[in-house]
């Protein structure tokens, strides 16, 4: 594999094929597009630091989306000291709408972009339970923290979600309300 | 949770095209760590090749430092006192190889073991007294007549053939030479020199039949040049090896924190960034250095080195509360200084000098060579005859234009403590 010897080419070539699925990935872990292509920068240079180690015969492109995510959970782990917002929300609760019928509903980009504005801790436990698919266990062995905080934040990340859609909502019918009237 | 499995399926397809800026960035980093490590080879290439350089050079010089003054050998013995004598003498000075003896006739070697305490080393321009421990064997000086010593010629082939025999008469002022070039043939072959009419006259042919036992000559010579030769040599030299410490800093200005992410209730809910403020880098580096340095002069000297240290990363300021301080990576250093002694008293001297040090920084966020030039000062103190302490305080400042800049500052303060061994005085 000429990516593997460090060929230039070829690293734009593996580059072109798989940026638009891994800042898709970035884009979750970042609180913005310019964070995650901040993210999706230091993601290519370890893949490419790496290639040697990866099987010709494996699954690049998930093995490409691990690095996306563990670049994700490492600038959580530089990051969790400030992560001071999370008592903010903690007030928050409640099931007015149903949040997994929205989910479906809305445009992944505007999903995406609520995601963003999650608190650290939240949106990194929810990316990795919510789309990753890892247990609360593995989480809080990822994250080092308790299965406990990883159901909590999860949960509260849910809320929050909830409560911009419904602000959303909101807006929204007034805004048809103002302009039929 | 299969509403969670439907959002895994969903985000499976997703994805977004990055700017052009991150291949740029990319292209940047890959090229640039390419350029990195031939650079790191080229420099290190380089210095290797500049220190042999200077080493050779510096060891040859030792050897011959004037063309082929080693093999120059001061005679203290009594001189013939007429031309009549001399003639009478025949005399007669025979070159085999490398090696001249000098004999009454060609029958008769008729040598002679010159008393050590008569012979003295010209070498690099100093006496050096011809001790029975530099002389070696005392065979290496043979007389095969009266006036006359065996010696031999430059050590160093090619650089200086010349024989120099040298005669005192009563008053200690009268010299006689023999050099290659300057010998003048006679009919028969023999060749003279006869510089004036009390000087002695030489004679010098080409023969096989040498009778001089030339193989002893050779091999005793060999001994005590081997015996001489390092003390010459590490005369010149000392070594060192210093600790120490250096620090620098960097002022840099930090965004941190997110208006949507309502930190601490920040006023600045408008506008991108939320809180800005200033943090200050600190690193402080601790360094253990051996070096070698050669006395070009007794008050000049160029010193190479190898160093290695590691250090240690402070913030203040905001970021203080996300990178926590501790070990943050290594440095291998590769120090060239040229050092003159300014001032020279009986145990304490002072000295001041410029440098240029190649470092290599291995940290966890970046990697890489830069050069860096020094200015230094130092005070060293002589605690036993061949042991001195040495206190150096130094200035580096970092080539600008390198992305190690950034990180670490473009100045460097630092000291070092050291001992530095002089073999020989």
């Amino acid at each position: 594999m000429a990516c593997q010897k460090g060929k230039l080419k070829a690293q734009r070539e593996l580059y072109d094929r798989y940026a638009y699925m891994m800042k898709g990935v970035c884009l979750r872990y970042a609180r913005d597009a310019s964070e995650a292509e901040d993210y999706l920068q230091e993601a290519f240079l370890r893949a490419f630091r790496a290639i040697h180690s990866f099987e010709p015969n494996g699954n690049l492109g998930g093995w490409l989306r691990t690095i996306a995510v563990n670049v994700g959970l490492e600038m959580y782990r530089k990051n969790k000291a400030i992560d001071l917002r999370l008592e903010n929300y903690k007030h928050i609760q409640g099931d007015a709408i149903d949040l997994d019928t929205a989910f479906e509903k809305m445009a992944l980009e505007d999903l995406v972009n609520k995601i963003q504005r999650l608190p650290l801790g939240y949106r990194t436990v929810f990316n990795l339970y919510a789309i990753e698919g890892y247990t609360h266990e593995e989480i809080a062995q990822q994250l080092e923290i308790t299965s406990g905080t990883s159901k909590s934040q999860y949960s509260r990340a849910r809320a929050l979600l909830r409560q911009w859609i419904e602000e959303e909502l909101e807006n929204e019918k007034n805004r048809m309300n103002y302009a039929k009237g | 949770m299969q509403k969670d499995s439907n959002l895994k399926n969903r985000f499976a397809e997703f994805g977004a095209a990055p700017s052009e800026q991150v291949w740029s960035n990319l292209e940047a980093e890959l090229v640039g760590k390419k350029k990195k490590r031939a650079a790191l080879l080229w420099w290190t290439g380089t210095s290797f090749v500049v220190l042999t350089s200077v080493l050779v050079f510096l060891f040859v010089n030792t050897l011959t430092p004037e063309g082929d003054k080693m093999s120059k050998i001061e005679e203290v013995k009594e001189p013939l006192n007429s031309l009549e004598q001399k003639n009478n003498d025949q005399s007669v000075v025979e070159e085999t190889g490398d090696v001249i003896h000098v004999r009454k006739d060609e029958n008769a070697a008729d040598e002679v073991v010159v008393d050590k305490s008569e012979a003295s080393f010209k070498y690099w321009g100093s006496d050096l007294s011809m001790d029975e421990s530099l002389l070696g064997n005392p065979s290496t000086f043979k007389r095969v007549e009266p006036a006359f010593y065996s010696i031999e010629a430059s050590p160093i082939p090619g650089l200086g053939d010349s024989i120099e025999v040298r005669q005192k008469d009563e008053n200690e002022n009268e010299t006689y030479l023999i050099a290659d070039d300057n010998v003048t043939k006679d009919s028969t072959g023999i060749t003279e020199i006869q510089n004036n009419e009390e000087e002695l006259v030489a004679q010098k042919i080409s023969r096989a039949d040498s009778i001089s036992p030339k193989e002893d000559l050779e091999e005793n010579s060999e001994l005590a040049r081997a015996s001489l030769l390092p003390e010459v040599v590490l005369s010149k030299w000392s070594f060192g090896i210093h600790v120490g410490e250096a620090y620098d800093y960097r002022p840099v200005e930090s965004s941190v924190g997110y208006s949507n992410d309502a930190l601490v209730n920040s006023p600045a809910v408008n506008n991108e960034y939320a809180v800005i403020d200033q943090t200050t880098r600190f690193n402080n580096r601790m360094n253990v250095h051996l070096s070698a340095a050669y006395a070009i002069k007794p008050w000049l000297n160029v010193s190479a080195g190898l160093g290695y240290g590691q250090f240690v990363k402070k913030t203040t300021g905001t970021e203080q509360s996300f990178n926590s301080s501790g070990l943050h990576g290594h440095v291998i250093s590769q120090p060239l200084q040229v050092n003159f002694e300014f001032l020279s008293g009986q145990k304490l001297s002072a000295y001041g000098g410029l440098g240029y040090t190649n470092t290599y920084f291995i940290s966890p966020t970046r990697t890489g060579y830069v050069g860096s030039a020094q200015i230094q000062m130092g005070l060293k103190y002589q605690l036993k005859p061949k042991l001195y302490l040495d206190l150096q305080p130094y200035f580096q400042y970092y080539k600008t234009g390198n992305e190690i800049e950034g990180l670490y500052g473009n100045g460097l303060i630092g000291a070092q403590i050291g001992i530095v061994f002089k073999p020989l005085k």
